[in-house]
């Protein structure tokens, strides 16, 4: 009888470490991989593609393009599988390739996301200019990836998703903007996007579409998470509430905010964004 | 599926520990351990009170349950470009732990392994401000919210009293948020804490 806490403490430890694992991470049957070059970058990728094994091969799913693949793409697709399983849409992570995720790959994959995921530079305060490649990815995303894509797959060309976190989330918005007067994604995710980039870049490019008041039809979902900190915080406020009083013709926005940290806030914020995007 | 029955039998083993407690040691605790806490992300300064209770002792192993206090406080402050923020950020966590401890090298030096459920409290206050848009903001939160994690220390026993010891705390509430057990090292907030402590244990 006085072993039997003993159980219970192995039992504790063992339900603990159970619990806490993740899923396996190895590619499961419905995702494909491709791996692509880029002319426009210099660098290689890979291009992790999840299908509901459900879906019928003839159907145009629309297509869910998601930056930081190697932070995200995992548990976007579980969410899909488990959480998600009746939303019909097609995902495709963009990954470095000579960068898989590791430790000892953190340093790279953070230089590079940081050129591919920004324009224009950020002037920082040591006096480093930092970033500066989105110009060079947008190409590569919308002409490398997406004829990738098209020649492998049957998708919805009217109901292309571009969703990214943090400095993702930043380039998600900017290419809203920027490339305004010929769309390529009609729906735009941004999780905790890094607003302060670059003299906090998109509130003036916010500021200037009100001056032109061109139409932005896009669908837009911003979130961000509660423990994120004052500045990030501050600025989705902003942004949210310059939106609601001047509202940019045509795009339909929704702002959300959801109790976590800053990695948190992509696990809960991809899932209401896509049930936001997918009703 | 898997996740909720494992937290229902985490939360039925640790009331059973304590429930097993009761008159199996004399005392209600029977060490009291504090220290200085690094963590990482907002609340960077912390410290720790912990009480334990060994509810099973044997010549070089022991099996104990805790409760601990740790209030973390970090500052945001700071001036770039053309914008500002200033506030601060404090969590206070309040875990339950369980756990199992070992004495090697004639007891001098001992190691101890343990689970925790706990829940903190989040409070961010603070003033942004931006130049180019003349942007002023005030944000605020407060906020409850569970976590779950382990904790590993190393400690050396100067006395039959004090001992001195490492430990290190991780949340692992963000496994599944992209990074797997990386997490703990790039969270910056409350949900996803990693904390260095350093400081005693006094054995009662």
């Amino acid at each position: 009888m006085q072993r039997l806490p003993i159980y219970f403490s192995i039992s504790f430890l063992l339900t603990l470490f159970i619990s806490s694992c993740s899923s396996d991470p190895s590619l499961s049957p419905s995702v494909q991989t491709f791996d692509i070059s880029s002319q426009f970058t210099g660098e290689s990728y890979q291009l992790q593609v999840f299908r509901p094994a459900e879906s019928s091969e003839d159907a145009e799913l629309p297509v869910v393009y998601l930056l930081d693949g190697y932070y995200h793409f995992e548990d976007v697709k579980n969410m899909l599988e488990r959480d998600l399983n009746d939303l019909e849409v097609m995902l495709v992570g963009i990954f470095y390739k000579d960068f898989p995720f590791s430790l000892s790959n953190l340093g790279p994959i953070e230089e590079l996301r940081e050129i591919d995921l920004t324009y224009p530079i950020h002037n920082s305060s040591s006096g480093a200019e930092l970033g500066g490649g989105g110009l060079k990815f947008y190409d590569f995303l919308t002409k490398e990836v997406d004829s990738l894509i098209e020649e492998n797959y049957k998708i919805d060309a009217a109901q292309r998703t571009l969703m990214g976190h943090s400095l993702g989330g930043y380039f998600t918005l900017w290419q809203m903007f920027n490339f305004v007067d010929s769309p390529f994604y009609h729906n735009v995710v941004s999780l905790s996007p890094a607003l302060w980039w670059s003299d906090v870049n998109i509130l003036k490019m916010h500021q200037s579409a009100l001056q032109e008041n061109k139409n932005h039809p896009f669908k837009l979902y911003v979130g961000i998470g509660t423990q994120e900190g004052i500045e990030a915080n501050a600025l989705v406020d902003e942004f949210a509430e310059r939106q609601a009083n001047s509202p940019v013709p045509a795009l339909v926005s929704t702002f959300d905010r959801y109790e976590g940290g800053h990695l948190f806030s992509a696990k809960t914020g991809f899932q209401k964004a896509l049930k936001n995007l997918f009703p | 599926m898997k996740r909720p029955l494992s937290l229902i039998l985490l939360i039925a083993c640790t009331c059973y520990q304590f429930l097993q407690a009761q008159g199996s040691t004399p005392g209600a605790i029977q060490s009291i351990e504090a220290g200085y806490e690094a963590g990482s992300g907002g609340g960077n300064i912390g410290l720790l009170i912990k009480a334990n209770k060994n509810w099973l002792a044997l010549e070089r192993l022991s099996f104990h349950s805790s409760v601990a206090v740790s209030p973390f406080y970090g500052s945001e402050n700071f001036t770039s470009n053309r914008s500002s923020s200033n506030g601060y950020s404090l969590d206070t966590h309040l875990r339950f732990y369980t756990g199992l401890g070992n004495n090697i090298r004639a007891r001098r030096i001992y190691w101890k392994v343990e689970a925790y459920l706990a829940y903190f409290h989040a409070m961010t206050r603070g003033t942004y401000t931006q130049e180019s848009l003349s942007i002023s903001r005030e944000y605020s939160t407060s906020e409850w919210a569970p976590d779950y994690g382990s904790r590993i220390s190393l400690g050396y026993q100067l006395n039959s009293h004090w001992g001195l010891q490492l430990a290190l705390t991780n949340s692992w509430k963000q496994i599944g948020a992209g990074l797997g057990p990386l997490a703990g090292l790039f969270a910056a907030e409350p949900d996803g804490k990693m904390s260095l402590g350093i400081g005693f244990c006094y054995s009662l």
